[in-house]
């Protein structure tokens, strides 16, 4: 009996070991069938995880594989990687990853996330790419001031010749078609700081901001107050230390004119601005993923697609001085129309738990 | 000083649960350190005040809470999905004026939802109202309010395109903008249908979903030219064409989807306290900073069921 049952025992283990082995290969089979699809990431694209998250949401069907910039020797490593796993597509975060990405001379389809489009150069004729840039076109940008607040008829904006000289340029004639006037103010650094081309957010830091000036650079020149129905932050360190102790002021004057500050960071919103307006990452990860479907699935060329800009935007609203320039009732309704809400009670929260979840 | 402490204690028992206890136990704790090691220079700080605390500690876990008013679910995935932690805390201190204690939790994904109900028997729900009519008649949910939206009760999402696409088979393999929160809802046409309509018929063929956290930026999207066709409501289209008529102009209603209705308060058989939670959230639109959860349910009131 005794015999009996050991027995059983061994074959019903055995049975389940080789269920259990059969499944495992199936998975790792079916796992295999899926493109696996390389990312490269900048040391200085954090923002990389969130639109990943989007993108592995909307094409669960794919194998990302996640290479981060950071080795010196890693171009050959890489280089290796690609030609052996010969993967459909690769997608890279930052300038960094694009550069390094040209120098291995590759002819895999690359798409790009950068915070501007990639010039046109002369790569080699068997790269193939497109890509989505991370600035809002001001067309978009005017169309959310407009949206949140109806009544704009004109909006101030400072900026850096060298840096936003362009992006100025059309917002003034996507003004005209909106009806708002772009009031330019175009600021020179006039404490000695040469203006430079910044890609990255560090740059800048707090080295131009000399004490005794109270307001950032760009806010110093207040001429335009009187006559403008809101401000247009551009990100640029120079004209926006971050960490400026000018900024919270400056920003409570503003809402004490009624004048609403559209800035570029949440962070902004948290000292006063009244809304910022960013990309939205996740929403760039499904827009991502609809690139990568048309390449890796309907066998287009990366050149077929055209170059775009994010769909989605992230709006995060301050309540409290949306109910200081438009009052209670307007501000409640002006709530739906945001992604985020920041008001004092959020404050305390935020400051007895250390920090948004 | 030690009556006083206790005092304390027992009267913020009735407004904690669960780690703020905890929290507030270590707080009182803490601040009695503080308080000795100014007296006595930082040393011994716990001499003759533990076990005192110690006793007080273990009865409070012990003792039930006086007041607990059962747990409440909360699923929309039409929510946004960041700030629930501000919206929990917001609707617990909401409801705690209320003289109701209870636990709250929140769901992304119905699967979760449905185990956490058999394990936690809630006692009510604040659910999307399709989830509602799927879900009723195997929980014997009653509903006791619905959400509305300055007074109107449901939406209508619409699905618009540029008018080069003339019919929905068109759209096989095109990207569509819409407000999701996940491919589990929305992986492809034929749960989109689901969701906006009826299974099959409204997305025949297969699309590619660009998902978005506002309709506005749905129908921008699909304005200047991003994705091919946007699922919006009908409000959020007219106010692009206020904005920027030229953008819209190309555009038009494809399809009129299934009117939603806002999310509704439910409660399950048998739960309590059902008459305070009915006034508590029939109230909920006055008091400012619990705005916040009507805001995270897409609502402005909520108002008698039917």
């Amino acid at each position: 009996m005794k015999t009996k049952g050991f027995s059983s025992f061994i074959r019903k283990t055995g049975c389940f070991l080789f269920a259990f082995q059969v499944l495992c290969t199936g998975l790792a089979q079916a796992d295999q069938d899926f493109p696996i699809i390389v990312f490269l990431k900048s040391r200085n694209s954090s923002y990389a995880d969130k639109v990943l998250e989007g993108f592995t949401i909307s094409y669960p069907d794919s194998r990302p594989v996640i290479w981060e910039c950071i080795e010196k020797e890693e171009p050959c490593v890489l280089s290796g990687f690609i030609l052996g796993k010969k993967p459909p597509l690769v997608v890279g975060f930052g300038k960094e990853a694009f550069d390094l990405y040209v120098s291995l001379d590759l002819d895999t389809p690359y798409i790009y996330v950068m915070k501007h489009h990639a010039k046109k150069g002369s790569y080699s004729s068997g790269f193939s790419f497109t890509g989505i840039s991370m600035t809002i076109p001001p067309q978009i940008m005017l169309s959310h001031f407009k949206y949140l607040v109806p009544g704009i008829k004109t909006i101030s904006l400072p900026y850096r010749k060298i840096v936003s000289g362009s992006y100025v340029k059309e917002a003034k004639k996507a003004g005209k078609k909106l009806g708002i006037d772009v009031a330019e103010i175009p600021v020179s650094m006039d404490d000695g700081a040469k203006d430079q081309e910044t890609d990255s957010a560090g740059a800048g830091e707090t080295d131009n901001n000399p004490p005794g000036k109270s307001f950032p650079p760009a806010l110093r020149q207040n001429h335009w107050m009187k006559k403008t129905d809101g401000l247009w932050m551009l990100q640029d360190p120079l004209l926006y230390p971050p960490s400026h102790p000018g900024t919270k002021t400056f920003f409570q004057t503003m809402a004490h004119h009624r004048i609403p500050v559209f800035a570029y960071s949440d962070a902004l919103v948290e000292e006063g601005a009244f809304a910022s307006i960013s990309v939205n990452y996740r929403s760039l990860g499904f827009q991502l993923s609809f690139f990568a479907k048309r390449i890796v699935l309907d066998d287009e060329k990366p050149s077929q697609i055209e170059k775009s800009f994010p769909v989605g935007t992230y709006i995060v609203l301050n309540q409290d001085v949306a109910e200081e320039i438009f009052g209670e009732k307007k501000s409640h309704l002006l709530m739906y129309e945001v992604d985020r809400i920041y008001n004092n009670v959020l404050k305390q929260v935020k400051g007895k738990q250390g920090g948004y979840p | 000083m030690r009556n006083t402490r206790i005092f304390r204690i027992k009267k913020i028992r009735i407004l904690l649960y669960e780690n703020e206890a905890f929290q507030f136990i270590t707080d009182i704790i803490q601040k009695d350190s503080g308080l000795k090691r100014s007296q006595k220079g930082g040393k011994h700080i716990f001499r003759g005040r533990l076990p005192g605390l110690s006793v007080l500690f273990v009865l409070f876990f012990f003792f039930p809470v006086p007041g607990y008013s059962g747990d409440i679910f909360v699923y929309n995935p039409e929510s946004p999905t960041s700030g629930i932690f501000f919206v929990k805390q917001e609707l617990k201190r909401y409801l705690a004026i209320h003289g109701l204690h209870s636990r709250i939790h929140f769901f992304a994904h119905p699967e979760d939802f449905d185990a956490a109900v058999f394990r936690l028997k809630p006692d009510a729900a604040i659910v999307a109202s399709y989830y509602y009519q799927e879900k009723k008649d195997e929980y014997g949910w009653k509903e006791i309010l619905q959400g509305h939206f300055q007074g109107k009760r449901f939406f209508h999402k619409v699905l618009v395109a540029e008018r080069s696409i003339v019919n929905m088979k068109e759209l096989s393999g095109k990207s569509v903008a819409a407000v999701t929160t996940g491919n589990d809802i929305l992986k492809n046409g034929g749960e989109l249908s689901e969701k906006w309509g009826k299974p099959g018929v409204y997305f025949p063929v297969a699309i590619r979903l660009v998902s978005v956290s506002k309709d506005i930026d749905a129908i921008m999207a699909l304005g200047f030219g991003q994705v091919d066709a946007a699922v919006v409501t009908r409000d959020s289209m007219e106010k692009l064409r206020k904005i920027n008529p030229e953008v819209v102009r190309n555009l038009y209603i494809l399809k009129e989807l299934s009117p939603v209705h806002y999310p509704k308060f439910v409660v399950f058989p048998d739960a309590g306290w059902q008459k305070a939670y009915k006034d508590a959230f029939m109230k909920i639109h006055r008091v400012r900073s619990a705005r916040l959860i009507l805001y995270y349910l897409g609502i402005t009131g909520f108002e008698e069921g039917s």
